[in-house]
């Protein structure tokens, strides 16, 4: 489709590379299916807008490892659009967008398209609850979020991953996007309740699972056992699957969750669910994964937010330098 | 209610029916209380905080030569609407610095750069630029990107290559799309022509993503495509892409089947003035840094087929270097410093002043491009942004040197 | 009664439990949590406990390392209007009726606070019946205000979806900075007339009283 605001391509039509053999994934880090990846976050990388906020999951041990990358700026409150009617409250909208280098396979344009909306109302859903709105009368407050890398494929045809089951790469990007934007709004200092953190956890089958009695568990401790004779399946509880990974998702939830208030604000899930004698036990099992990386989350964003404060607060010259120790309370209670 | 006096003087008041007017000051002065301290650039790697030169409020002075306390009355009768002498000096106007800016941004400006010595209100001298900060190859799936940061203004560029096939179709059906390479001249100026004429280059520059409270994501505005357009014709002009890698070959005919096409998307994370210089930069940037796999003309499935190892990976052999340096420029007034080229403006410089000059320096002290306009101004202006380019150049080429030229 | 003071942290984040309510009230920065009746910071900042046994949360001021000065010097900035706080704005555009004006900068309502910009502009609007306190009704727009002219005023309502209302019926609210027809800078002389120092030029505005 030709964009006549923007400079195209031959009219012809270009088309993604195409490789010899199936393309040489890179090679995973091993860790416990407990184990949340190193999240990098920063606060306040962009200075005119009121917050924001850079988050790249996971800290790249090298250059060349994949990562998923995102910024998120807020502005406001400001004044709404003259045409809007009065609202006694501030109007919370988010917009997440993917640079056109961000995925694999086919270059994305710059036209929004039905993935880029629906994850932003996504995004102003989980978001939405956890900012006082209601001390901000008359006024917008606009969260952007750009997707500058995306780790793997986001489900479209043609990225080359293959092996059957459910594609994770979008929830990882909703789950990132939902806690880079508190940190934007927290850096912002704009009145909330709390900050959501998102958190994503899959069911991963394992690629050598044997045929035996099937357990859905955190790494070995036994669920329902299921009568043998059926084909069973080793399934294991994975918080924070990686896109980029060898393995196959059965069902993945991604939640956003406000951690101090022990209340979520989103629920996603995906993927068949097999129910076990034991009725909704694995959609449970699978949500709570992803709550206990959603706090996960939280800490590093509490991290994020008191490492700016240090800084500045050693700029004005208020603190000197002085340990952070025992100031642990960001415990949730 | 307050009930207040005015101090009838009815000497005065014939002569302020003419019009004249008594005892006024023969000027209004805007004056800062502190006088300026020098400032240091503050540079973007440490986080440090500049001062504000003008700590003190800014405060509008009346000079005065009367003595009279001017009264004010909500309930004024004809007798006493008189020409009452202006406010003593201990009662001026006064504004915080930040309330200055907004107010009259042109004399805050113009404040700054009079003191001495001549500062701008972000503490760099008119002819400094600020420090530039390169990241490259961080984007997985590009096949070359860069980070530019100078100052508050940050933009990341990535660079992917698509194939752009001569024929298309499959089984018997074979549409010629466009004709293979003629007998045309095989120089430089050839080849450039026709990476223009097929378009093997497609440059965008995306500012809408909430980089800077005007810019929301929506269709780009005349200024971003503004820049597109000159970002495009730069790259264009300055010929640096050359042909021949371009090409993919059928290894049995030799014969060109299919164009590689660079789209190179440059996304604006923060915006703070001169978006134009960080944006090319990183596009050059990306470009050394382009890595394209190999590919070939495969005949039986007529279609490009690539080799996934990355050690065939191939360079991307950009010719040479070339970068911009943006200028802003005010006039003070003849009698108060005439005209001041300000190198590498900030979004409050941009939209106070009105003249633009752009230099496109190349290597070896060339010029390859100069842009000016928005005011009338001498050719030694222009001469001396030339030389402030070269200047930078040298700038641009060491941080290349340090950052790309390592990974050989 | 005294008690003794709550632990609180040296930094507080948003969502964290601060003190309990009943003997502690919630001031700015933070909101009461009913369920639990516990006092909970808004923002992220630096609690403080006050005299009057209210609990609330500051931002410092240097919160954002610019790489220019700090344009908002006070704590806790006023982000929005609100009504009986103080604004600086310029007038665009003029009416038989009322003024429109763009608010530019605010202050904020209690003692001590100082004028801030605002990072976005607002639209607001002086109607002729809340120019001046006295003669309300036979009020000339024309004669107390132009186009450019810097007034201070006094937020006196919310409005509606695109403005707020504005008065300048008081002695020290009205037009501060004008310029005349040519272009040169006004200087006050009494409530309803400024003058210009070249040409001597006599202009009507509703001038604030200089402090």
């Amino acid at each position: 489709m030709t964009d006549r605001r923007r400079i195209n391509g031959p009219p012809e039509g270009t088309t993604p590379l195409e490789f010899l053999t199936g393309f040489t994934h890179q090679s995973v880090i091993k860790r416990s299916p407990t184990t949340l990846r190193k999240i990098f976050l920063k606060t306040s990388l962009t200075p005119p807008a009121t917050g924001s906020a850079f988050l790249e999951l996971p800290t790249p041990s090298s250059p060349s490892t994949p990562t998923l990358k995102l910024t998120a700026s807020v502005y406001g409150p400001r004044p709404l659009p003259s045409a809007t009617a009065f609202s006694p409250n501030a109007r919370l909208t988010a917009e997440l967008k993917f640079s056109p280098f961000s995925t694999p396979g086919r270059r994305r344009g710059y036209i929004r398209d039905g993935v880029e909306r629906d994850l932003s109302a996504q995004l102003s859903l989980a978001l939405v609850k956890s900012v006082d709105v209601g001390k901000y009368p008359k006024s917008a407050i606009d969260v952007f979020v750009s997707v500058l890398d995306c780790e793997g494929g986001l489900g479209d045809p043609g990225d080359g991953k293959g092996g059957g089951g459910v594609e994770v790469g979008l929830m990882g990007v909703l789950a990132a996007a939902i806690s880079c934007a508190s940190a934007a709004i927290a850096d912002a200092g704009i009145e909330c309740f709390d900050l959501v953190a998102g958190g994503v956890a899959g069911a991963m089958l394992e690629r050598d699972g044997d045929v035996e009695v099937g357990r859905v568990g955190e790494g070995g401790d036994s669920g329902g056992a299921r009568p043998r004779g059926e084909h069973a399946r080793k399934v294991t509880l994975v918080l924070d699957p990686s896109p980029a990974g060898d393995y196959v998702i059965l069902a993945a939830a991604a939640v956003g969750y406000m951690a101090a208030k022990d209340e979520l604000t989103l629920v996603w899930t995906k993927g068949s669910m097999s129910p076990s004698s034991d009725g909704t036990e694995e959609t449970e099992r699978l949500i709570d994964g992803a709550i206990r990386a959603a706090i996960g989350v939280r800490l590093v964003i509490n991290e994020a937010i008191k490492e700016r404060w240090l800084l500045g607060l050693n700029e004005i010259g208020l603190i000197k330098e002085k340990g952070v120790g025992g100031d642990g309370d960001t415990a949730m209670d | 209610m307050l009930q207040r006096k005015f101090a009838i003087d009815p000497g005065k008041m014939d002569e302020e029916k003419r019009g004249i007017t008594l005892n006024i000051p023969q000027e209004v002065k805007i004056t800062f209380s502190a006088s300026p301290q020098k400032q240091q650039e503050k540079s973007p790697a440490d986080g440090s905080q500049t001062d504000t030169s003008l700590s003190s409020s800014a405060s509008l002075h009346t000079a005065t030569g009367t003595t009279n306390q001017p009264t004010f009355n909500q309930h004024p009768t004809i007798n006493e609407m008189t020409t009452v002498p202006p406010p003593p000096p201990s009662s001026p106007l006064s504004f915080p610095p930040a309330t200055f800016q907004k107010l009259a941004p042109k004399t805050f400006l113009e404040r700054h750069l009079q003191s001495t010595p001549a500062t701008r209100p972000s503490g760099r001298s008119s002819d400094a630029f600020r420090k530039p900060s390169l990241h490259t190859n961080s984007l997985s799936h590009a096949h070359g990107s860069a980070v530019i940061r100078t100052g508050d203004t940050a933009v990341v560029c990535g660079v992917r290559g698509e194939v752009l096939s001569l024929t298309a179709g499959s089984g018997g059906r074979i549409v010629v799309l466009r004709s293979g390479e003629d007998g045309r001249r095989k120089d430089e100026e050839g080849e450039g022509d026709e990476v223009r004429e097929r378009g093997l280059v497609v440059t965008n520059l995306e500012m809408g993503t909430g980089c800077s409270r005007d810019y929301h994501p929506g269709p780009p505005t005349d200024f971003a495509q503004a820049v597109t357009a000159r970002l495009h014709r730069l790259l264009l002009a300055n010929k640096l892409i050359p042909l021949r890698p371009l090409r993919i070959l059928d290894p049995n005919t030799e014969e060109v089947k299919a164009y590689w096409v660079l789209y190179i998307d440059v996304v604006v994370i923060s915006l703070d003035g001169n978006v134009l210089d960080a944006a090319w930069a990183s596009i050059l940037a990306a470009l050394h840094s382009t890595k394209l796999p190999q590919a070939y003309w495969d005949q039986d499935t007529e279609g490009v087929i690539c080799y996934p190892e990355v050690s065939r990976y191939k360079p991307l052999e950009v010719r040479g270097l070339a970068f911009t340096a943006s200028f802003a420029v005010i006039d003070l007034g003849a009698e108060k410093g005439g005209k001041v080229i300000l190198s590498d403006p900030d979004e409050f410089e941009e939209g106070v002043c009105e003249e633009r000059i752009m230099v496109c320096a190349l290597e070896g002290e060339k010029v390859g491009w100069i842009e000016k306009g928005g005011g009338i101004g001498q050719v030694a202006e222009v001469i001396e942004c030339v030389h402030r380019a070269t200047e930078r150049f040298r700038v641009w080429e060491q941080l290349f040197a340090e950052v790309l030229g390592s990974r050989g | 009664m005294s008690q003794d003071p709550p632990l609180l942290p040296p930094l507080a984040l948003p969502g964290q439990p601060l003190a309990q309510s009943p003997p502690y009230t919630a001031g700015t920065g933070t909101h009461t949590q009913n369920s639990t009746s516990t006092i909970t910071a808004s923002i992220a900042g630096i609690p403080r406990a006050h005299t009057d046994m209210s609990i609330s949360v500051t931002r410092p001021t240097a919160s954002h390392p610019h790489s220019h000065p700090n344009p908002n010097p006070n704590p806790n900035p006023l982000l929005l209007p609100e009504v009986a706080s103080a604004v600086l704005a310029r007038v665009t555009r003029l009416n038989p009726r009322q003024a429109t004006v763009e608010i530019f900068a605010l202050q904020a309502n209690h003692a001590g606070a100082e004028m801030g910009v605002c990072e976005h502009t607002f639209q607001g609007l002086i109607r002729a019946q809340d120019v001046r306190a006295t003669e309300r009704d036979r009020v000339k727009i024309l004669d107390c205000f132009r186009v450019g002219d810097v007034v201070r005023a006094v937020v006196i309502s919310l409005g509606d979806q695109s403005n707020y209302y504005l008065s300048t019926a008081s002695n020290s609210l009205g037009v501060i900075v004008a310029h005349s027809d040519a272009g040169d800078p006004l200087h006050p002389i009494n409530w309803r007339q400024m003058a210009c120092a070249r040409t001597g030029i006599v202009e009507e505005r509703k001038v604030a009283k200089p402090i």
